[in-house]
């Protein structure tokens, strides 16, 4: 279990704070509580097992943004709250572009580049299929390209 | 033509370095604090399989619970000669071999009855009445339950049931020779006779009317 961890908490980690979650650690913690339950029953190689912690993080992101949307919006106040507060920015102008994705287009390109997984993982996780990811991918750099201005000019909450 | 070209290039080359950016998020390092909070969450997980239930009663003790009774209450009945014929007769084959006496099924006693005097058919001779009197006698004898032959079908003995059959001295207990499924209609001069012979049996006849003549 520690070696799947050193192997993939980076990952998932990135791909917490690409999606800008609020407590991406948190999540994080979760996913790795629940590959604990479940590891004694998985069965494949390292291409499968990577694209089952993703299975489970997409899953518990998707539960965390209907969570949110539930939740009064109280502490939400401001409808652009800008970067997350990260104590340790990660290309904060990368991660802003991403927001300028749609959610489609953003779960495809986090999933393929920042989770390093397969255009056929990628349609696996998200039940899409792969011409369908390609598209989405291909897409969502465009609109990402474009948010960073391709000089790598800055354009904030783009 | 040529400014189109670099274009592509241009792009494939933005692609190459973008991607290498987002593949870069996947690659930091997760800071100590955090890492060393996961690991604490991770080792209270309760592994599955690693402490089992134990059942008290599994589904084969309670299969074979079932299977227990049913023989028990099988012998039970078969003991008090309560089943239905060919599953008398089975129990009777099959508990023999462990030294248990149950009833054998009622045997096509009146079949035997009705065999022996069709010989001598509708005659009132002495002789015939006499004739036909000792065949039921031999066919009582050979179907009387508990026999070690465990049949009954009639080897011809006269002799009565075993003598540690509980009926043992009285042929009169048990079911009449009409008795049974196959067993054929009794005549009214067979059942005049075993009044005679046991009289004691008659309840059941009591209501009968007796045909005319």
């Amino acid at each position: 279990m520690t070696e799947v961890y050193e192997r993939l908490a980076p990952a998932v980690l990135g791909y917490f704070r690409s999606h800008r979650m609020t407590d991406p650690e948190g999540l994080t913690g979760d996913v790795f509580v629940a590959v604990t339950q479940r590891l004694a029953g998985f069965d494949g190689d390292d291409a499968s097992l990577r694209r089952w912690v993703f299975t489970i993080a997409h899953h518990r992101r998707v539960d965390e943004v209907r969570r949110a949307a539930r939740r009064p919006t109280q502490v939400d106040i401001d409808p652009d709250p800008g970067p997350v507060d990260d104590p340790q920015p990660i290309d904060p102008e990368l991660v802003a572009g991403l927001r300028s994705l749609t959610d489609d287009q953003r779960e495809v390109v986090v999933l393929r580049f920042v989770a390093d997984l397969s255009v056929a993982d990628v349609a696996d996780v998200t039940g899409r299929s792969e011409g369908a990811v390609k598209m989405l991918a291909s897409r969502g750099l465009d609109a990402l390209r474009a948010a960073l201005g391709d000089g790598r000019e800055s354009s904030p909450g783009a | 033509m040529t400014w189109r070209w670099s274009r592509s290039i241009t792009k494939v080359m933005n692609e190459d370095d973008l991607s290498a950016r987002l593949r870069e998020l996947g690659h930091q390092p997760v800071p100590d604090t955090v890492r060393e909070a996961h690991r604490q969450r991770m080792s209270t997980v309760d592994v599955p399989g690693a402490v089992r239930r134990e059942k008290r009663f599994g589904r084969l003790a309670v299969a074979a619970a079932a299977l227990v009774g049913f023989f028990a209450g099988s012998t039970g009945l078969a003991m008090a000669g309560a089943l239905p014929d060919p599953a008398q007769g089975v129990a009777h084959d099959v508990l023999s071999v462990v030294q248990l006496q149950v009833p054998d099924k009622p045997d096509n006693l009146g079949r035997c009855i009705s065999e022996a005097v069709k010989p001598f058919g509708d005659s009132d001779e002495p002789a015939a009445q006499e004739a036909k009197k000792d065949a039921k006698e031999a066919c009582k004898a050979a179907h009387q339950p508990g026999r070690p032959d465990g049949v009954g079908r009639g080897n011809g003995s006269r002799g009565g049931p075993p003598a540690d059959h509980p009926h043992a001295g009285d042929q009169c207990k048990g079911p009449p020779p009409w008795a049974g499924r196959d067993a054929p209609k009794p005549t009214p001069e067979e059942r005049a006779q075993f009044r005679v012979d046991c009289p004691a049996d008659v309840e059941d006849d009591a209501q009968e009317q007796e045909p005319a003549g």
